[in-house]
């Protein structure tokens, strides 16, 4: 009815201006001048954003219950369960700030998407456990009307994990205590090995554990598209832009022992749009670092680590961003699909990819060969010097091969001792972490985000107790170290 | 409240888009097309309402937990009956059929009922089961692992039998000599890789699985990974 009006009215208009064009030529741009009329009075509907002065609909809301700086796995998995744990429906907003929605340099997309029990912690094993009963309930977990069922990809093919001499004793406790934790697992010796594999040559390998279920590779892309899809249906607001200050206020205590201590909380959040100057300041009351290789940076905007060193006030994020290549080569006379996902004695890690007798793998270099992570570029004589000679060795078909593609990705290392870093700060109060996964971030990341969402809205750990994980330990020097990391 | 609840139920399978009883929920959709035609006065109105696509979600969240509770484990029974009545019990109620060692095939009628005659065997190991078209699933497997002597398995036309539920048939190795996966929409070439551990597999089917992209190709690496076994089904001529 509005719009007949508008309709009428417009044409009203045109018969006035031809009978009165001889009052001057201060209205030239008429027709555009009606057009911006009839887009005010549109923008008045119910429905339609009210932006009186200049449009704002790229940009955040101003308000905004919690702020997941990071839109990847680990941002949108705590996004998921943030809804799909408040008690109440729409009782919570959440706002998923993300830099690039292109997803080009994240380390979801980029990872080999491999999945599997076989840690040396126990909570590994059981976020691991976790998040593989979320993937095998994909569709149930992440059914939205309307939409086709997800498909992950998954190959069960299971991970292979050799040992050296030095490296059983330590490989049979493992497996025991992930026997335990419920994670089908086994130790096959170097002659069943020979006879499950006769492609490969077993010397050098005095043990090895075999994941007979639950373990694999998928397609983490479309684990990311599902989540995102879903998380969209249950209202979270996402924003493509930058975050570049937290605006804090801060609190001054004293503890029981007489020490003054400074509590920071973040009310303010400014997401800068990219490529222009323009910012949005965003009312928040939670945020969560799940930035992957970046989060050091957005830790060090709220504060932490400004400070003497040796405090807790002086404590950093000790996440950096690592560069890892991937290469992926043909070997016709390769092995055929028993093979599963292998992980040598001396880190180098290999699967199959496909029916084509196409291979993926790389390796994890030394901390003195590290790369500079200032870019993506790869090496390929990394390729020929450090895995090459190591693929040939293991798998004799390797001899002859030809690497069809590489590419390389960030992990999010925690320098401190390779595992995630979960929950909240404790001076700036505020402020949980997700991140810091260094390359198993994608196998934990159902798990992690529940972890996190429970924390936000029960105030402790509920599913896995992942009091481990904390930032405090960062300060107090006690490390969880994890062997199994390629 | 029998009555609305039931009148929703109705109402889901009259109208939920292109879903057909436990069928629909299989991966296998059909073209685009098809959907786009059969837009529903439901689907419409979920679009333009939160109420209604939250009432579509909670009923198709009660279609899921119906096939939950067909495949629920029967620990109770196993502890009082011992495995082999257990797993023939839950293939029955299923509407599966089970054949006891020496015995023959024992099948529920068409109202689903069956005789309780199988309670005495309860030393009888289960040779063969057919398990075509029944709503089986992942959980459901907990079930039929322990019968280790089974020697014949039938998931014919399975449609919740997918990836992960291949990947759990190992613990069957010793015995299974035959398998038959044939018509199952979420089977692809990956859970396909997971068969190696079945040593003893003799025969193999794998005809008509839509979910794998490269038949032929698929039929020559699995003759190769499981040497001794005669692979059925997935011929030659259909796309190399």
């Amino acid at each position: 009815m509005f719009r007949r009006a508008l309709r009428l009215r417009s044409s009203r208009v045109l018969l006035v201006r031809r009978l009165g064009t001889r009052r001057g030529g201060s209205t030239l741009d008429w027709d555009g001048k009606v057009s911006d009329i009839k887009k005010k009075i549109g923008s008045i509907l119910p429905g339609e954003t009210w932006a009186p002065l200049y449009d704002t609909r790229h940009l955040p809301p101003e308000h905004s219950d919690v702020v997941i700086v990071g839109g990847g796995v680990l941002g949108l998995s705590v996004a998921f369960w943030l809804k799909q744990l408040q008690k109440k429906r729409n009782g919570i907003r959440v706002l998923v700030v993300e830099r690039d929605h292109t997803y080009s340099k994240a380390s979801t997309v980029l990872s080999v998407g491999g999945i599997r029990q076989q840690f040396s912690l126990p909570e590994n094993v059981q976020l691991s456990l976790f998040s593989v009963n979320f993937l095998r309930n994909i569709n149930e977990y992440l059914a939205v009307v309307d939409s086709p069922p997800l498909d992950l990809q998954f190959n069960p093919s299971g991970y292979l994990l050799l040992a050296s001499e030095q490296g059983a004793a330590n490989l049979e406790n493992n497996v025991k205590m992930q026997r335990q934790e419920g994670a089908k697992v086994g130790l096959m010796s170097p002659q069943q090995l020979q006879n499950k594999f006769p492609w490969m040559n077993v010397k050098g390998v005095a043990l090895a554990s075999y994941g007979m279920e639950d373990e694999g590779w998928f397609d983490p892309w479309s684990l990311l598209q599902g989540l995102r899809r879903k998380v969209q249906s249950m209202g979270v607001l996402f924003c493509q832009g930058e975050v570049t200050r937290f605006t804090t206020s801060s609190n001054s205590m004293v503890t029981s022992s007489g020490e003054e201590v400074v509590l920071k909380r973040i009310y303010e959040v400014h997401v800068k749009m990219n490529n222009s100057l323009e910012y949005q300041p965003v009312e928040c009351a939670i945020v969560i670092n799940a930035a992957g290789a970046w989060s050091g940076q957005i830790a060090e905007l709220a504060g932490i680590g400004k400070g003497p060193p040796g405090t807790l006030k002086g404590t950093k994020l000790p996440v950096e961003p690592r560069k890892r290549y991937v290469y992926v080569w043909h070997c016709p006379q390769g092995p055929g699909l028993e093979m599963p996902f292998i992980a040598d004695t001396n880190g180098v890690y290999f699967r199959r990819e496909g029916l084509g007798n196409n291979y993926l793998g790389g390796l994890s270099p030394t901390e003195e060969e590290e790369p500079d992570p200032i870019n993506l570029d790869v090496d390929h004589d990394f390729f020929q010097d450090k895995v090459w000679p190591h693929l040939a060795q293991r798998v004799p078909a390797f001899q002859s091969l030809k690497v069809q593609n590489a590419w390389a990705g960030y992990y999010d290392y925690n320098t401190f001792d390779q595992n995630g870093v979960v929950g909240p700060h404790p001076l700036v109060v505020n402020m949980y972490f997700a991140t810091g996964f260094s390359g198993h971030g994608l196998q934990h990341a159902p798990a992690v985000g529940r972890a996190v969402a429970e924390m936000v809205l029960e105030g402790h750990f509920q599913t896995i107790d992942m009091s481990p994980f904390l930032f405090s330990r960062f300060h107090l020097g006690e490390k969880v170290l994890e062997d199994n990391i390629f | 409240m029998a009555a609305p609840r039931s009148f929703l139920c109705r109402l889901a399978l009259a109208y939920n888009g292109s879903s057909r009883g436990i069928h629909g929920l299989s991966g296998a959709v059909p073209p685009e097309g098809n959907q786009r035609k059969r837009r529903t006065l439901l689907q419409f109105l979920s679009d333009h309402f939160y109420d209604v696509e939250a009432l579509r979600l909670y009923l198709l969240q009660i279609k899921m937990s119906k096939v939950h509770q067909e495949n629920r484990s029967l620990a109770h029974i196993r502890e009082k009956y011992g495995p082999y009545i257990a797993g023939a019990f839950f293939v029955l109620k299923q509407g599966g059929a089970v054949k006891f060692q020496d015995h023959e095939w024992i099948r529920p009628n068409k109202r689903g009922h069956f005789s309780r005659e199988f309670l005495k065997l309860q030393t009888v190991p289960v040779q063969a089961v057919d398990a075509s078209g029944c709503a089986i699933n992942y959980d459901g497997l907990d079930n039929l692992l322990p019968l280790k002597e089974l020697q014949s398995l039938s998931l014919q036309h399975c449609p919740h039998v997918d990836d992960w539920c291949l990947s759990r048939l190992y613990p069957l190795a010793g015995s299974l000599q035959e398998l038959s996966l044939s018509g199952c929409p979420q089977i692809s070439e990956r859970g396909l890789a997971c068969l190696h551990h079945l040593q003893n597999l003799r025969r193999l089917d794998i005809s008509n699985l839509p979910a794998v992209s490269y038949p032929g190709l698929t039929r020559i690496l699995v003759e190769e990974m499981l040497p001794n076994c005669e692979v059925l089904g997935m011929d030659e001529a259909q796309g190399l």
